[in-house]
């Protein structure tokens, strides 16, 4: 995508980069807040730039760029606050090459958790995020074990579906 | 699904398919196995209503100055000229019900219209005209007291002077009403052709040089007065029988246009003058009466 005329529509750029883009930031500072601090900057730099004549060829690659740069930045600010960083469970998980690729599909996935009813989403959470039991689950929320049951199908189902996309690029 | 087209596929490239369908499920796995750790990433950092797009957006917004699609411009733009011509139509709207008003206290006043007809107000008259319409294909003006009109001409806009229950239309000519009188209007044409009728009535009297017309209160048809005609003014007898000559000054002043003052003004006069020759007049007063009489232009 050619900005060159800079025709560039603001909200077009939100709504395809910023969540992704969040989701980036958010491999390397593993904090929601820090990542929407750096992201919002980043995105109003780069709306700044191009509004200034600015020429940008490849917008994706140069937004995911900032966003790494000025995360490793922060991170290296952060250093001397936060040591727990290095203990992180994720650390090995994803590869650093796989961040862009994944925050897309992460991004989706977010979308699709935001759009659970609240209680099947406390009922998800709790499970799969919290790591409760069923029983303990149904204990908090005086419901029954069934009903937890059902509400993280039902999640699961859901996200399933709001993922569908996904599927159809790789297999479709 | 890619996988059903694979293993149905032909037998005889029965080996690579195979190979293609390993290689699919490996993939898938992979895959598979990415989706999973991506999800419990997601899980483990979801917070609601954080990553908002809308606050992002809204957030940008506040601090920048949008720039706007040029046909977003455009269409603003001509959302605005509409808006413009909506508000100063309604504005010149407004304004025609404006009037302007022109009066004279205790001197007369002469004032000039927007077609230039001139228009000489006696005191305590008034004559009022809306600016935007007079001259769009008529000239109407509404008149209290005693107005004396010099009417520029122009066929294609009558001159209309309005009183409270009647009428003077005319093309161009130079004429008095007077209504200052409580039971009757009379019209006095120094040049020109007019035509004098009652309010609501459809015919009148038609007044040319010299002639004067009286309307009573309540008659539909004007009497008219016939004079002789002299130097284009009416020819006037001015009758006083013991008149002040404060009322006697203010009456030939108004009827020649001047402003006469004397020091003297509560002495009597009886007496009877033509009124062609003014100095004439002034000298005979100011002999039997032994007063002094000051002769001034109304301006």
């Amino acid at each position: 995508m050619s900005l060159n005329e800079q025709n560039i529509n603001v909200d077009e750029i939100f709504r395809t980069y910023y969540r992704p883009l969040c989701l980036y930031a958010l491999h390397y500072l593993r904090s929601v807040e820090n990542a929407e601090d750096v992201v919002q900057d980043c995105i109003t730099d780069f709306l700044e730039r191009t509004g200034t004549g600015h020429r940008v060829s490849n917008v994706k690659s140069y937004l995911f760029m900032m966003v790494r740069n000025r995360s490793l930045d922060t991170i290296k600010e952060m250093s001397g606050i936060d040591s727990s960083r290095s203990s992180d469970e994720f650390e090995d998980m994803i590869d650093e090459s796989d961040y862009e690729e994944a925050s897309f599909i992460e991004a989706r996935m977010w979308t699709a958790i935001d759009s659970l009813p609240e209680k099947c989403r406390e009922v998800f959470l709790l499970s799969k995020r919290d790591g409760l039991k069923y029983e303990e689950i149904a204990e908090e929320l005086g419901i029954s074990v069934n009903t937890v049951k059902n509400q993280v199908s039902k999640a699961l189902k859901a996200l399933k579906n709001g993922c569908h996309r996904i599927y159809l690029f790789f297999f479709g | 699904m890619g996988v059903t087209v694979y293993i149905c596929s032909s037998s005889d490239n029965f080996f690579q398919n195979r190979i293609v369908v390993f290689d699919f499920f490996r993939s898938y796995n992979i895959i598979m196995e990415k989706e999973t750790k991506y999800l419990k990433f997601v899980v483990n950092f979801y917070t609601p209503e954080a990553f908002d797009t809308r606050k992002a957006i809204n957030a940008y917004k506040s601090t920048h100055r949008v720039r706007l699609n040029p046909w977003r411009r455009y269409a603003i733009g001509i959302a605005a000229m509409v808006a413009v011509c909506f508000i100063a139509g309604y504005f010149l709207m407004r304004e025609s019900h404006d009037t302007v008003r022109l009066t004279a206290y205790s001197d007369t006043a002469t004032y000039t219209l927007p077609d230039s007809s001139l228009v000489t107000i006696y005191p305590h008259s008034s004559l009022t005209y809306q600016p935007e319409q007079f001259g769009n294909g008529e000239r109407n003006v509404d008149m209290t007291g005693k107005v004396m009109f010099e009417v520029r001409s122009n066929p294609d806009a009558p001159f209309t002077a309005n009183t409270s229950n009647a009428y003077v239309r005319v093309l161009g000519t130079r004429f008095t009403v007077d209504d200052s009188h409580p039971d009757s209007i009379d019209v006095t044409v120094t040049s020109g052709r007019v035509l004098f009728s009652a309010k609501g009535a459809d015919t009148g009297v038609t007044l040319t040089k010299g002639m004067q017309a009286y309307l009573l209160t309540g008659d539909s048809i004007p009497h008219m007065v016939e004079h002789s005609a002299g130097d284009g003014r009416p020819t006037h007898r001015f009758i006083f029988d013991h008149t002040p000559l404060s009322l006697v000054l203010k009456a030939l002043s108004e009827h020649f246009h001047v402003v006469l003052t004397s020091p003297d003004s509560d002495k009597m006069l009886t007496a009877e003058f033509d009124t062609d020759n003014l100095d004439e007049i002034i000298m005979i007063i100011e002999k039997s009466l032994d007063v002094k009489i000051r002769k001034e232009d109304e301006s």
